[in-house]
């Protein structure tokens, strides 16, 4: 090839045209003001603008996986039902939290999940996100943002104008039905669910059998895998390390992405999941502590040269998922929506 | 600021950014930025991704535009934002270098196109993920978008000179890499 800087131009703008030219089209997504009832559900509860709120969930890499994988439509999990509003609904009986949290009438299960991650100009900062969930789940939910500084305490932005970069100050509020806040990423709670993004409904439809459980996590990281990397997989498609990592990371992902989902749901469930987790290819288990110094067990998948590829999670001694060694995750019942249980 | 030399923009008295017009502003438009956020961040599904975010986040702030172009301004610079940060965040830039194969989706030649062609696009993008994440920016608005330089420069929030010189060093890095890659 020749490196002649004349043609450099022309040989630049023929790539990047031949490139583009093959990203084909193809239907994008409801957006959220294009999805029934979305844009006047979401509402802030102090009458604030509207803000953006950034995708910054645990453990950001393998939010970012899923938020890859979830525009890939994959085929498959567990068969689900079309969805049927107007139903009530067993599965949003997960969402009623088991024995551990007893919700009495008029009570809303409280989710914190607080978690390190950065900001701007790669900043350190703690996020916090809140949930309360009405038990009936179908009724309206609220969600808190706020951030601080993990040296100081002090509270920082945790979002900025997606155009001008200002900080936007103060707590985030927001308000939907259903669980659907008008991000990419949520999904009304009794939506189908996928691997990606798993509803209570979804997770209804999964088993509660651990080596089943741990079998449909292998089978979606393998097929998520080769929808990845492409037909031919794994042909060309690098050494054998880099497939063993997918291997080992695609799975995790998926319970990763359950775990997260499981909070504050059915004990059974998640005790399922941390024994299907720990017979994952893999899997390395061992003492571990969360966020907030909570002890438990950690899982993560380790590849044979000794390198861990996929993040811990860590479930205490009950079976219930309480975040990571960076996150945290705890649950409660309150009294008022917006308003955190006393102690959380 | 570079930005003050930019002339009042005069939009349509009547415009208002509504559900439909924004409706039809991304229909129209988002094909045109998930290719731009291919070109910057290289993988598919994470650029429809940020040009999700980027309409959304544009829906919810509402901002002051004046006119349609105004509007598919705003969202090019969201988008261009959005792909900056994801690249950093997550290191998707590092995984376009990693995924420029000539077996690979994004840059697997089309029947029609020379093999030749195919060795320098591959050639090309791999040295343009070696870049940094503004000289690409510059590089692949200047020569896909074919925006002039007071656009460039009103996308990334820069001035026009440091757009002009920008543009000068990548190509020069380009140039530089590419000879290292042969």
């Amino acid at each position: 090839m020749t490196t002649d800087a004349s043609d450099l131009e022309p040989r630049l703008r023929d790539t990047l045209t031949r490139t583009a030219d093959a990203v084909v089209d193809r239907p994008r997504p409801a957006l959220s003001w294009e999805k029934p009832g979305a844009t006047a559900t979401v509402t802030e509860l102090a009458g604030r603008r509207p803000r953006l709120r950034t995708v910054v969930r645990i453990a950001a890499p393998v939010a970012v996986a899923a938020a890859v994988a979830a525009a890939v439509a994959l085929p498959g999990g567990p068969a689900v039902n079309a969805p049927a509003r107007s139903v009530p609904l067993q599965e949003t009986a997960l969402l009623a939290p088991g024995s551990d949290v007893p919700l009495q009438a008029g009570q809303y299960l409280y989710t914190k999940t607080t978690y390190q991650t950065t900001q701007k100009g790669d900043v350190p900062i703690t996020a916090v996100d809140e949930y309360w969930v009405p038990q009936d789940a179908t009724g309206e939910w609220t969600y808190r943002a706020t951030a601080y500084d993990p040296a100081t305490g002090q509270p920082v932005p945790r979002f900025y104008d997606p155009v001008t970069a200002e900080p936007i100050t103060g707590p985030h509020v927001e308000t939907a039905p259903c669980g659907h806040f008008a991000h990419p990423e949520d999904t009304s709670c009794t939506d189908a669910g996928s691997w990606d993004v798993p509803t209570p409904r979804f997770i209804a439809n999964l088993p509660t059998d651990p080596a089943a459980l741990g079998a449909l996590l292998v089978e979606w990281g393998d097929r998520w895998t080769r929808l990845a990397e492409g037909n031919g997989y794994p042909v060309g498609s690098g050494s054998a390390l880099d497939q063993e990592y997918a291997t080992l990371h695609e799975p995790m992902t998926a319970a990763s992405n359950l775990a997260e989902s499981t909070v504050g749901m059915s004990q059974p469930f998640s005790h399922a999941l941390e024994q299907a987790i720990a017979e994952l290819p893999g899997v390395v288990a061992r003492p571990a502590t969360n966020l907030d110094g909570v002890p438990g067990t950690s899982y993560a998948a380790v590849a044979s040269d000794g390198w861990g590829v996929s993040d811990a999670m860590v479930f205490d001694a009950d079976g219930n998922y309480i975040g990571t060694p960076t996150s945290a995750v705890v649950v409660g019942a309150a009294d008022q929506a917006g308003v955190a249980p006393a102690g959380r | 600021m570079a930005l003050t030399s930019t002339p009042p923009r005069v939009g349509h008295p009547d415009f208002v950014l509504d559900t439909g017009v924004m409706t039809a502003v991304v229909d129209e438009q988002w094909t045109s930025l998930v290719r731009l956020a291919v070109l910057l961040i290289g993988d598919r599904t994470a650029a429809e991704d940020a040009v999700q975010d980027a309409c959304e986040a544009t829906w919810r702030v509402r901002p002051q535009v004046h006119d349609r172009e105004h509007l598919i301004g705003y969202l090019r610079r969201a988008v261009v934002n959005r792909c900056h940060s994801t690249g950093r965040r997550t290191g998707t830039v590092r995984r376009f270098l990693a995924s420029v194969r000539v077996d690979d989706a994004l840059t697997a030649p089309a029947a029609d196109v020379p093999v030749l062609a195919a060795e320098t696009d591959a050639a090309v993008l791999g040295a343009l993920a070696r870049l940094s994440p503004r000289q690409r920016e510059v590089l692949v608005l200047r020569y896909w978008s074919e925006l002039s330089e007071r656009e460039i420069a009103e996308t990334l929030g820069i001035a026009p000179g440091t757009v002009k010189r920008t543009a000068s060093d990548a190509l020069a890095r380009l140039n530089t890499l590419l000879g290292e890659l042969r």
